[in-house]
Order: C-alpha cells, then sequence, then structure tokens
C-alpha cells in the first residue's frame, strides 16, 4: 500500500513536469498531435499506479519521450509550415459572406446543426451575419460578421481613450507586498506605503491594494473578522 | 529554446537507458542461461557436488541481479525465474535427475522467454 502512495505521488510530480515541459499550450485549445500525446500521458500514467507490479520505469519513460516528440515536433512545425500542415492540417472556410461551402461541411464530417450551434456559441444567429467562418486546425470556429452587424469598436464611436492604458494589478494582496507588479510599472513600495497612509492605513490593514498605470488606485481595507456565531444555549 | 534542448536531451537520456537495459538484461539472462548449461554437465558427469555448488553461486547471482531485472521487466516474471532457480537443488540426484534435467530447461526457456518480452518489438 506504501508503495502504492509512494507511486502515485511520484508519478504526480512527474505528470506535472511533463505538463509544464509542454508548456501552456497543451493547458487551452489542443492541436490533434497534442491531444494525441496528452491522451497517451493520461493513459500511461494511470497504468504504473493501477499496477504495482510493472516497473515504473514502463511508463513514466514513454511519458517523457512523448514529451520530447511533443516539444519537438512542435518546433520543426514552427520552423516548417509543411510539417505544420502535416501535423495539424490547415484551416478551412466554412462560410463565406453567408454562404456555406458545403463541400467544406461534408469535407469536414459537419452537419448544418453543428455549424449553426457554432455560430450559435459565438452569437451569431443569423447565418447572413456571417462574412467569414472558419474551422480552426484545433477544431474551433472563428467568425468574422459583416460590416453592418459587426459591434463597433471606440476608435469608430470617436470616444477618447482613457488616462489609463493598462489594466489596474494588485499591489498589496492581504498585507503583502506584489514584487512583480511593481517593478512592472515602476512603482517604489514607499509610494504605496505612502497611499495607504493617506487612506488612513498601515500595509497590513489593506487587503487589495489595485493601480494602474495612470496611478489611480483603489484601496480594500481588511475587515475585523467575523466572531463565531455564538450557540444559543437553553 | 531551452525546452527544445530540454527535449533533446531527454531523447538522448532514454535512448542511454534504452540501450543500457538491453545490454544489463542480456547479459544477465545469457549469463543464467549459461550456468544452468554449466550445471547440466555437471550432473550429466554425475558430479551432483558440483551441481549444487553451481546452482548456489547461480542463485547468489540472479539475486543480486534481480532488482535490476525488475527496474525493466515484470516482477512476476523475474520473481518466476526465482522461484524455479531455488527449486532446482533438490532434484540433484540419481533418483530424480531427469526431473533436474526438465527443470533446467524449464527454467533456460523462461529466461529466453524474457529476453522475447524485453527485446522483441512486435
Amino acid at each position: 500500500m506504501a508503495i502504492l502512495l509512494f507511486r502515485t505521488l511520484l508519478v504526480y510530480v512527474l505528470i506535472i513536469i511533463a505538463m509544464r515541459l509542454m508548456g501552456k499550450k497543451q493547458l487551452g485549445e489542443l492541436q490533434p498531435s497534442e491531444l494525441v500525446s496528452t491522451i497517451l500521458i493520461s493513459n500511461l500514467a494511470s497504468i504504473s499506479i493501477e499496477s504495482p507490479e510493472l516497473p515504473l520505469l514502463g511508463s513514466v519513460l514513454p511519458v517523457f519521450v512523448i514529451v520530447a516528440a511533443e516539444i519537438l515536433v512542435s518546433a520543426l512545425c514552427v520552423r516548417s509550415r509543411r510539417t505544420a500542415r502535416l501535423v495539424s492540417g490547415s484551416p478551412r472556410v466554412l462560410v463565406r459572406d453567408g454562404v456555406i461551402d458545403q463541400a467544406t461541411l461534408f469535407d469536414l464530417r459537419f452537419t448544418v446543426d453543428d455549424l449553426l450551434e457554432a455560430l450559435r456559441g459565438k452569437d451569431v444567429f443569423e447565418l447572413s451575419d456571417v462574412a467569414l467562418a472558419i474551422v480552426e486546425t484545433n477544431g474551433s470556429i472563428s467568425i468574422m460578421k459583416k460590416f453592418e452587424q459587426d459591434t463597433p469598436v471606440n476608435q469608430a464611436l470617436g470616444l477618447k481613450p482613457p488616462a489609463a492604458k493598462l489594466p489596474s494589478l494588485p499591489l498589496i494582496v492581504d498585507g503583502g507586498l506584489n514584487a512583480v507588479n511593481l517593478r512592472f510599472y515602476g512603482i517604489e513600495p514607499a509610494w504605496v506605503d505612502e497611499q495607504c497612509r493617506a487612506a488612513g492605513l498601515s500595509r497590513q490593514e489593506v487587503l487589495l491594494f489595485l493601480c494602474n498605470d495612470a496611478r489611480e488606485t483603489q484601496i480594500i481595507a481588511k475587515e475585523q473578522r467575523p466572531s463565531a456565531p455564538r450557540k444559543n444555549r437553553f | 529554446m531551452q525546452r527544445i534542448r530540454i527535449a533533446w536531451v531527454i531523447l538522448f537520456l532514454t535512448i542511454l537507458l534504452c540501450a543500457a537495459s538491453h545490454f544489463a538484461v542480456l547479459r544477465i539472462t545469457q549469463s543464467v542461461q549459461e550456468q544452468l548449461s554449466q550445471t547440466r554437465a555437471l550432473a550429466e558427469a554425475r558430479d551432483y557436488e558440483g551441481a549444487q555448488r553451481s546452482l548456489r553461486s547461480l542463485q547468489a547471482y540472479y539475486a543480486s541481479r534481480q532488482h535490476l531485472l525488475e527496474l525493466f521487466l515484470r516482477r512476476e516474471t523475474v520473481a518466476a525465474v526465482s522461484v524455479n532457480l531455488h527449486g532446482l537443488p533438490a532434484y540433484v540426484n540419481d533418483e530424480t535427475i531427469r526431473d533436474l534435467y526438465t527443470e533446467i530447461d524449464k527454467a533456460i526457456e523462461q529466461l529466453r522467454a524474457m529476453e522475447h518480452l524485453f527485446a522483441s518489438v512486435f
């Protein structure tokens, strides 16, 4: 039983290392090769946990071979477009100017219902609103609406940009300074403390201190923790 | 770029480990098979004392390599050969000499099957 526990923990750590090695790409929409490697890794990892009679190397080794192969194939895909097309395929146009490309639809084995469902998922309820719908290599559908139906952008509306161009980031969370965000906006801790003092708080009393690149701040103080509810005694 | 380097290192280490495991498993199984053949030859020459000595040294050798084999092969496959080897000394006498030959052949066949399981691709 102890061996099972040890093996499970070891496999858990090794799979985390493997997934970290494959990078963030592996955690979002998957390309075909990434999907294959993820399925294989999850199966291989379970083998050594389920079967203690099998050597651990028997599943750990293939996992790392798959990780290495996946990294090298994706690196090759970056360098060679032909390899990328071979491994991941290429995007296909499904709707052009409100008209379904039926040959592509048939080729991709998409039903009209699948297409309409995907369009509804993108808040498009009229086929005629679509200027271009493309099936990406990871299976998702990208949609460009027709000019008349598209949401206008700020520039088109002639809106003036706000003073802050970047979003507010937390500089203090639960009384602790976030050094990465301070560096990002080039802010000194002394300035943060000064702002806290101006709000009548010490750094330790701040739950959240938000600040953007225009130095606009929002400070949320910690509340007194409510005491445990008293039990009614009779 | 760092990940690509790591991938090459992983592949290199994997190939190295595969080669080392191949070499280790085949060397151990070949060595055990040779010692079993020697034991059989000693038993055929009616040198039972020598055959017993040979089996004892064979058991000690296999026990010392068992952990290494278990890194690469199913534990029960490795343990089955060990169980077989430990049963052999009981057959080293005039009355059961034919059984000894059969058991030695069985152990050799088991080792060949182990080699085949480990080294064959299909």
